[in-house]
């Protein structure tokens, strides 16, 4: 019965209590949307890599080497020399060495030159290998793999012919249309940035940037022409012993015959997201001054309909309403609103991240699940009802004494 | 044996305030039996709503004794006097006796409620029967209703859980007169039927005839707090 009443009360001064619910769901939206993208970045993010010791590329940061190796994001600064590639491979500390070769793309997905090892002892989340769902690795000079996303995205099935652009960009000047590639084979999906890469062998990346007259020829007959490789953007290296790690890593970065910087994956992770991590924090505490901000609207809307309410108090008190009973009412009120307003930001966030998924995935790399019920969101929205009885508990003590000093006199 | 309704020995009480010097309301001795209705009459400022107030347990007595239907009603507790109001007195105000937002039917069914009673829906049609009140009202919300009605429906619902004490605030200031013929008249009708005792407070003395007893609200007092 109360509820019913603290409803209809509700719906009675709908104007300010439209405006106080939008308000308190805006806030939990960001609430929720910033504490459900800090604990999936987070998996997401740890997930990319594993099992890689070192990362070797052309000296620039440590965090640029480590977002154009692993997320594909961002551009190469500089290439290093195949050879070195071939050095550190025949090193006896190495137990295995991918080559990446980046540079060109497909429909804006990414084009990494590797070879075999790629699909060998390439690791991700926790010591997960990659998986080939249909099809083959690539075997010739114009044959690809590609990750699940590019696969889901574009419509490829394996077998498709498919034509890799010079750039980066979606759409390219320059694309080596005389040249399609045969789809080997099709990823499992890993909920990492290998779901948006089109793989290649490292011979095809030279072959797509040599003239048109000597690609013609290749296409005709793959083996006219010699392809060696030059010169690639990153290795990533499995070492036999970890112990070994610091020493290969400084041997690495004073190599006298190519310019080469080696970083540790797990310290470049950490820095990463103790960037994102700052972020993050100040996104929390921006979210909680919003909510704090909608909580104290709520009680302003309460306090200030508590004046034409003085009569509707005589009434329910000589009825025989306690004053308990009255502050329940307004607490009801209170109540109704925040628990609304939970409902309705998880479901703008759950139907928000399910629509936005792959738009998501396939620009900024975030993988999202849409599925936000973790138990951090059930705590956090016990925080806001507690939160919310805490701010109502102005309005519920001007309610209290106006239902303790209510007279019949005081109605007329 | 008569039972007395209300029974009242040395009531005492004065409004507290910090400035100024608040007149002492004292009630020597009033005994009320049940089944009788009182006019209540005086000029405003003269004590009327003290002693509704005191009646209902809005306010409580500094002192001496205070009876209702047998019970010390003026030293109960906060959560019983509640309960007992709820249970045993109807009141019935000037104006605004209903929650504007709720229908007819949920402002009779709020009475229920804090009296922790069922609301029979045949009771509340033979009441709004009785008050020539049509069905079709109970789902109207109260801020439809015209004042006239407004009033009745107040009746019903102060009526609805039979409560043995009802008090009325002047319910008729606000109509106009033959609108005050024809609520005195089923006031009187209902409460008769239901043989409920009515303290009826008005400034209005034409309307004592409906009683069965008038009384001057000042002759209730002792005149020692003037």
């Amino acid at each position: 019965m109360l509820l019913t009443v603290a409803k209809l009360s509700l719906i009675s001064r709908k104007k300010t209590a439209i405006l106080t619910f939008l308000s308190l769901t805006i806030s939990m939206l960001v609430l929720f949307s910033v504490e459900h993208i800090r604990l999936e970045a987070k998996n997401s993010f740890n997930r990319s890599i594993s099992g890689t010791d070192l990362i070797v590329g052309a000296p620039s940061g440590q965090l640029n080497l480590l977002l154009y190796s692993v997320f594909r994001l961002g551009s190469p600064t500089n290439n290093i020399k195949y050879t070195s590639y071939e050095l550190l491979a025949e090193n006896q500390l190495v137990d295995w060495a991918i080559p990446i070769s980046l540079g060109d793309s497909h429909k804006g997905f990414r084009v990494v030159g590797t070879n075999q090892s790629y699909f060998k002892h390439f690791r991700y989340g926790s010591d997960r290998s990659i998986t080939i769902e249909t099809g083959k690795p690539f075997n010739g000079l114009f044959e690809t793999v590609i990750g699940a996303d590019v696969a889901e995205a574009l419509g490829y099935k394996v077998d498709d012919k498919i034509i890799i652009a010079h750039g980066i960009g979606a759409t390219s000047f320059k694309n080596h249309d005389q040249a399609p590639f045969r789809i080997a084979g099709i990823l499992t999906r890993t909920g990492t940035p290998v779901d948006k890469t089109v793989h290649v062998s490292l011979e095809a990346i030279e072959a797509i940037h040599l003239p048109v007259s000597q690609l013609l020829q290749l296409v005709d007959s793959p083996d006219a022409i010699a392809l060696e490789p030059a010169t690639i953007t990153a290795v990533l290296l499995g070492l036999n012993s970890r112990l070994a790690t610091f020493r290969l890593q400084r041997v690495i970065n004073n190599y006298p015959q190519d310019r080469l910087m080696a970083v540790l994956p797990g310290v470049a992770m950490t820095e990463l997201w103790s960037l994102v991590g700052t972020v993050e924090n100040i996104l929390r505490f921006i979210a909680i001054l919003v909510l704090i901000s909608a909580l104290f609207g709520l009680s302003t809307m309460l306090l200030a309909s508590m004046n034409e309410r003085r009569s509707e108090i005589a009434v329910l008190r000589i009825l025989g309403a306690g004053p308990k009973a009255i502050v329940m009412l307004i607490l009801l009120e209170a109540l109704l609103l925040a628990i609304l307003s939970i409902i309705s930001a998880i479901t703008i966030l759950t139907l928000a991240l399910f629509s936005l998924n792959e738009f998501l995935a396939a620009e900024y790399g975030l993988f999202l699940t849409w599925n936000i019920f973790t138990l951090e969101l059930l705590y956090v929205s016990l925080g806001v009802i507690a939160a919310t009885s805490i701010t109502a508990a102005l309005p519920c003590y001007e309610a209290y004494k106006s239902a303790i000093l209510q007279q019949l006199s005081n109605t007329r | 044996m008569i039972d007395i309704a209300i029974d009242i020995q040395n009531l005492r009480y004065q409004y507290r305030s910090k400035n100024k010097h608040n007149p002492l309301f004292h009630i020597p001795q009033w005994q009320v039996v049940a089944g009788d209705t009182v006019f209540l009459h005086g000029k405003s400022g003269t004590g009327k709503s003290t002693v509704l107030n005191l009646l209902s347990g809005i306010l409580k007595p500094l002192g001496g004794d205070l009876h209702l239907l047998g019970e010390n009603f003026g030293t109960m507790k906060g959560a019983a006097t509640d309960k007992f109001r709820a249970q045993h007195i109807g009141v019935v105000f000037q104006v605004f006796n209903l929650i504007p937002y709720l229908s007819v039917l949920e402002n009779i069914e709020l009475a229920s409620y804090f009296a922790k009673h069922r609301t029979d829906e045949d009771t509340v049609k033979a009441m709004l029967e009785s008050l020539a009140l049509p069905e079709a009202i109970l789902t109207q919300p109260v801020s439809q209703l015209s004042v006239g009605q407004q009033q009745r429906v107040a009746i019903v619902r102060a009526l609805i859980n039979s409560p043995e004490i009802l008090l009325v605030d002047e319910p008729t200031s606000a109509l106009d007169s033959s609108a005050r013929d024809a609520f005195m008249q089923v006031l009187m009708d209902v409460a008769k039927h239901k043989n409920t005792t009515m303290i009826f407070v008005s400034h209005d003395r034409s309307l004592a005839k409906y009683f069965n007893q008038s009384q001057d609200v000042a002759s209730l007092f002792a005149m020692e707090g003037e």
